[in-house]
């Protein structure tokens, strides 16, 4: 019999797909990319005209703003995101 | 996740009536993480007017503040009302000067601590920063919270202090300068050929 070690979550395919409709609920004009980097991390990228004339942290808190729900808890399926970039088209 | 009323109430009081607000895990006698650590030991460098709240004493702050900054990760920093960011970002800024003027705090760039670099490890420098360079990096010594020294090639900040030992330009951020007075490089053979050990007078002795 297979042994169950730990609770797994829900496969990293599905994740990103939750991310991706979080962020693109958020910020209509996105482009989104996102390479998962392991489970609970992943790599995003976003292009959209809304971080026109916003700092980096302002650019930032966009996205992370739209996926917060996903990051908090005991049972969060995102631990963390290492590598977020945002740019204007 | 939505914010409930109350702890919103309470994070907006302490945002709006503390100048400097640093929400961490643990406190400034006692960072509970890395990240934490590293931005106490900056703004202790700074000025010693400024509040914690410590996340790990308050689940409903922990999960609440990370809704009300739009950011996922603790420590974050709030200076006047703003939201400055991390643990990077607050690094980053410290190093180029602006957490300084965001605070209303003079840089001081007169520190110029005295670093020795023995004879073979001023050659060995030489030769791996003739290797490395040519890209506009230059050779930066860093010195973090925990004393480890690193040696890296890095573009030039704004406000690094340029040191000369003998012979080979070093250049320290601000914070580094601070804890860097005495310093001893030497040269020692490795395995993998010629490494550099580090020696910091300033360093706390092990536990």
């Amino acid at each position: 019999m297979a042994l169950q070690i730990g609770n797994q979550g829900p496969p990293l395919e599905v994740v990103v797909e939750q991310l991706r409709g979080a962020i693109a609920a958020a910020i209509a004009d996105a482009k989104i990319t996102i390479q998962p980097r392991g489970p609970g991390h992943f790599e995003i990228s976003v292009v959209s005209k809304a971080f026109d004339g916003s700092s980096r942290v302002q650019q930032h808190q966009l996205v992370y703003g739209a996926i917060t729900e996903m990051m908090s808890g005991p049972h969060a399926p995102v631990h963390a995101i290492d590598k977020l970039e945002c740019k204007s088209p | 996740m939505s914010l409930d009323a109350t702890t919103r109430q309470q994070i907006n009081d302490l945002v709006q009536s503390n100048d400097i607000m640093l929400f961490m895990k643990g406190n400034r006698e006692a960072p509970q993480c890395g990240f934490s650590a590293t931005v106490i030991q900056i703004l202790e460098t700074l000025t010693p007017e400024y509040e914690t709240a410590d996340v790990l004493a308050d689940p409903t702050l922990r999960d609440g503040i990370k809704v009300y900054s739009s950011w996922p990760t603790v420590p974050q920093l709030y200076v006047k009302g703003e939201f400055i960011g991390g643990c990077d970002i607050i690094q980053e800024l410290f190093g180029s000067g602006e957490l300084h003027e965001k605070l209303g705090i003079p840089l001081d760039l007169s520190i110029r601590p005295t670093i020795t670099i023995v004879d073979e490890a001023a050659e060995a420098l030489r030769q791996a920063t003739a290797e490395a360079g040519g890209d506009g990096r230059e050779l930066h010594l860093s010195i973090d919270a925990r004393y480890q020294a690193t040696l890296a090639m890095a573009p030039r900040a704004e406000h690094d202090i340029e040191i000369d030992a003998n012979g080979i330009r070093l250049l320290v951020d601000a914070l580094s300068a601070q804890r860097a007075d005495g310093i001893r490089i030497e040269a020692v053979e490795t395995p993998r050929g010629t490494g550099f050990k580090i020696e910091n007078p300033n360093a706390p002795a092990e536990a």
